[in-house]
C-alpha cells in the first residue's frame, strides 16, 4: 500500500517537473573561433581588434600592450571575447581589460554594453556567481611606523574579527526576521540605520551602496538561507582583507582629494554576495538556459545563456541581482565595522572610507556610441567602473579629480589606486579590476610545497593567514600577472591614472 | 573515476563512468576531493535524499553539484552519492554523509558553484560515458 502511494507520488511529482521543466534542445551555434588562433590587429600601442568573424555581431577590442599579450593568446580568453560578441543587441565592442582571463563564458576582466531596444540581452553569466565582488579601500590616521612591530598580533586580531573560509568562530551575526530583506532592498541605508555605517561611508561608495530595482522577492528562498548566516563574512579564493602602507604617490592633487599620504597605513577588503549571491546565480542559469531556447537565441557557450532585456526571466534577475549586490555592500559595511574595532582597540586609530567599488555587476548606464547617447546595460565581469572628473555620479570631494579605482594585485607585491580618466568613454566608463591570474590553481599549486608557502611570503615581508588549507599556495603571487603592467596599459590607454601604490603588510585570506 | 584540468581559475574534471548513472556519481567524487581536505574524514552516518531538474543532461549534472554544494553550505557535508534513478525530467539519488563539523572535515577549498561552462554528458561508441564540469571558486 505505502509503496504504491509512493509511485503515485513520484509520477505526480515527475509531471509537475515536466511541466516546469520538460527537455529543452538548448539552440547552440559554434564558437567563432573555437580552436582557432585568435587573430589580432594592433591599433595602436595599447588595443588590438579582434576582427567580426561567423557569429560575432561587433569586434572585440583588447587593451593591453606587447608585453602583456603572450599571457592573454596562452588561456584563450580572446576566444570568450569574440563569444560574447555574437549576444543579442551588444553595442560598440566586446570589450577586454589588460588583466583578461580565461572565465566561464564571459572572461574575467571583460565589458559589454547591450541596447534593450536593439533586442540587447542580460546574461549572468557577464556578471559571475560572485555578484558585487569588489574592494573596499578605507585609510587609516596611523602612520606604518606604529603597525611595523605588531603586523603578526594585529593581522591575528583582524583574523579573529573577521570571519573568513568556513566555520569561523566568531558567534554569526544575528540578523532579525526582516533584517534580510530589508538589507537587499536598501543597500547601504540599512548599514546606516543600524549603526555600522556613517554619512561619509555611504558618500563614499558606488552608487552609494544602492543599486536600484532590488526585489528580495526575486530572490530564492536558498539563497536567503545560505546568505542569512554569512552577512559580515569574508569569503574564500581570492578574497582578502589586507593591511598595508602607502609607499608611492603619483599624482599630488588626486592623492590629496582622496585623503592619501606616503606612510599611511591602509585596509582594504576584498569579498562580494557570498552564498547569496552565488545561488541567485546559479538559479539564474538555470532559467536562462530554458529562456535562451524560448527566444531561438543560439549559444555559443552554455554558460553565456541570457534573454531580452525586457523578458520576464531578465527582470527577475536584474530585481535579484541588485538584492545581492546590496547584501554584498553591507557585507563589506559590516566587516568595515569589525575592522574599526580592531584598529581602535589595537592602535587607537580611525579608518575612513576612501571609495568601494563594485567588479561584477551589471548596471544601466548612460553612454555615448557613434555620436548618440543610449541608455545600455553594462556587463562588469572582473572590471572596475573609472569614471573621469566631472561625472554626476560622484561624491563631492571627487568631482573635480575623477573616482578613486581600487585595483588590488597579489598578496605579495603591490595594489595600486587609480583615478578614473575621461578616455574610459571608449570603454564604458570601465577599466581593469586587479591583476588577473595566469597559472591555474593546479599549476601554482605544483611550483610551491604547502610547507614553504609561509617562508616565501615572509621573505616577501608579508604576513599572511589564511583559512582555506589549499587556497594560499594557489594564491601565490607567481599565478598572477604583474598589476603593475596591468595598470600601466590602463593608463596608456587613457582610461585611468596612477594615484598611488599601497605595499601588503598582513593579509587575512579565507 | 574522475581528472582534474587546468583552468586559469578555476577547476576542472574530467569524468569516466561505465554508466551514465555512475558518471553523475564520479562527478560528486570530484567534486568533494575538490572541496575536502581528506574525504575519508567524512563519515556516511546519515543519508539524504536528493532531487535535481535540468533543461537536459548536462544542466542535471550541474544542478546535482550544486545540490551537494547548498547541502553543504547549509551545515552537511556528503561524501558521495548513489543514482537511484535517471528519469526524462529529473535525477534521483541517495547522499550518504555527516553533519559539517569545522574541527573534523578541514575543508581544502569552499566551491562557489558548480559551473555551465563547458559542461558535457556524452556517451562514447564503445557504450562508456564521459563528462565534464567546470567549477568556480
Amino acid at each position: 500500500m505505502g509503496r504504491r502511494n509512493d509511485r503515485k507520488k513520484k509520477k505526480r511529482a515527475a509531471a509537475r517537473d515536466a511541466a516546469k521543466t520538460g527537455k529543452v534542445r538548448v539552440p547552440t551555434a559554434p564558437a567563432p573561433y573555437a580552436g582557432r588562433d585568435v587573430p589580432l590587429e594592433q591599433v595602436d600601442a595599447n588595443r588590438w581588434r579582434v576582427p567580426k568573424t561567423g557569429a560575432m555581431r561587433v569586434d572585440g577590442m583588447v587593451y593591453a600592450d606587447a608585453a602583456l599579450l603572450p599571457s592573454i593568446t596562452k588561456d584563450r580568453a580572446l576566444e570568450q571575447v569574440a563569444n560574447v560578441a555574437t549576444l543579442p543587441g551588444i553595442v560598440g565592442h566586446s570589450l577586454a581589460m589588460p588583466d583578461i582571463h580565461w572565465g566561464y563564458g564571459f572572461p574575467i576582466g571583460g565589458v559589454a554594453g547591450f541596447d534593450e531596444s536593439k533586442g540587447g540581452v542580460v546574461t549572468p553569466g557577464g556578471i559571475g556567481f560572485d555578484i558585487n565582488c569588489g574592494v573596499r579601500l578605507l585609510a587609516s590616521d596611523a602612520d606604518v611606523g606604529r603597525v611595523r612591530d605588531r603586523i603578526e598580533p594585529l593581522t591575528q586580531a583582524l583574523f579573529d574579527a573577521v570571519p573568513a573560509g568556513v566555520g569561523s568562530k566568531r558567534e554569526q551575526l544575528r540578523l532579525g526576521a526582516n533584517d534580510l530583506d530589508d538589507l537587499m532592498r536598501e543597500g547601504l541605508s540599512w548599514s546606516l540605520r543600524k549603526g555600522y555605517a556613517d554619512e561619509h561611508d555611504v558618500e563614499h561608495v558606488e552608487e552609494r551602496g544602492r543599486i536600484d530595482g532590488a526585489d528580495p522577492e526575486q530572490v530564492s528562498a536558498r539563497a536567503k538561507q545560505r546568505g542569512m548566516p554569512q552577512l559580515g563574512t569574508l569569503g574564500s579564493g581570492n578574497h582578502f582583507a589586507e593591511i598595508g602602507v602607502i609607499d608611492a604617490i603619483y599624482a599630488e592633487e588626486q592623492a590629496a582629494a582622496f585623503g592619501l599620504r606616503e606612510g599611511q597605513v591602509t585596509l582594504m577588503i576584498h569579498s562580494g554576495s557570498r552564498g547569496l549571491g552565488h545561488q541567485v546565480c546559479t538559479d539564474s542559469l538555470s532559467s536562462m538556459l530554458r529562456a535562451a531556447a524560448d527566444y531561438g537565441i543560439e549559444l555559443v557557450d552554455r554558460q553565456l545563456c541570457c534573454a531580452p532585456i525586457r523578458s520576464p526571466q531578465a527582470q527577475s534577475y536584474l530585481a535579484a541581482m541588485a538584492a545581492a549586490a546590496n547584501y554584498a555592500f553591507n557585507n563589506r559595511q559590516v566587516m568595515t565595522r569589525w575592522a574599526r574595532e580592531v584598529f581602535d582597540d589595537a592602535l587607537g586609530a580611525e579608518l575612513r572610507t576612501v571609495y568601494d567599488v563594485c567588479h561584477n555587476i551589471a548596471k544601466f548606464e548612460r553612454h555615448e556610441v557613434d555620436g548618440r547617447e543610449r541608455r545600455l546595460l553594462v556587463h562588469r565581469k572582473g572590471a572596475t567602473r573609472a569614471l573621469g572628473s566631472g561625472h554626476p555620479s560622484l561624491p563631492k570631494a571627487y568631482a573635480d579629480v575623477g573616482q578613486p579605482v581600487i585595483i588590488p594585485g597579489d598578496m605579495g607585491r603591490y595594489s595600486f589606486v587609480l583615478a578614473g580618466g575621461v578616455g574610459s568613454r571608449e570603454t564604458f566608463g570601465s577599466a581593469c579590476h586587479g591583476a588577473g591570474r595566469m597559472l591555474s590553481r593546479s599549476e601554482a599549486k605544483r611550483r610551491i610545497a604547502k610547507s614553504d608557502v609561509a617562508k616565501a611570503l615572509k621573505d616577501m615581508g608579508v604576513y599572511v593567514l589564511g583559512a582555506s588549507k589549499a587556497t594560499v599556495a594557489e594564491e601565490m603571487p607567481f599565478a598572477y600577472k604583474d598589476v603593475a603592467e596591468v595598470v600601466e596599459v590602463v593608463a596608456a590607454g587613457g582610461l585611468a591614472s596612477k594615484v598611488a601604490r599601497i605595499r601588503p603588510l598582513g593579509c587575512v585570506k579565507g | 573515476m574522475f581528472r582534474f584540468f587546468d583552468h586559469t581559475g578555476d577547476y576542472g574534471a574530467e569524468l569516466e563512468a561505465q554508466s551514465e548513472r555512475e558518471l553523475y556519481e564520479a562527478s560528486i567524487d570530484a567534486l568533494v576531493a575538490l572541496m575536502v581536505e581528506d574525504p575519508t574524514t567524512v563519515r556516511e552516518t546519515e543519508t539524504r535524499e536528493l532531487r535535481v531538474t535540468g533543461v537536459d543532461a548536462e544542466a542535471q549534472l550541474v544542478a546535482l553539484g550544486n545540490e551537494v554544494l547548498f547541502a553543504f553550505e547549509t551545515g552537511w557535508l556528503c561524501r558521495r552519492v548513489e543514482v537511484d534513478a535517471l528519469e526524462e525530467h529529473a535525477v534521483e539519488a541517495t547522499a550518504y554523509g555527516e553533519p559539517f563539523d569545522a574541527d573534523r572535515h578541514p575543508i581544502a577549498r569552499p566551491v562557489k558553484a558548480v559551473t555551465h561552462h563547458a559542461s558535457e554528458v556524452r556517451q562514447r561508441d564503445d557504450g562508456t560515458w564521459r563528462g565534464t564540469l567546470v567549477f568556480d571558486l
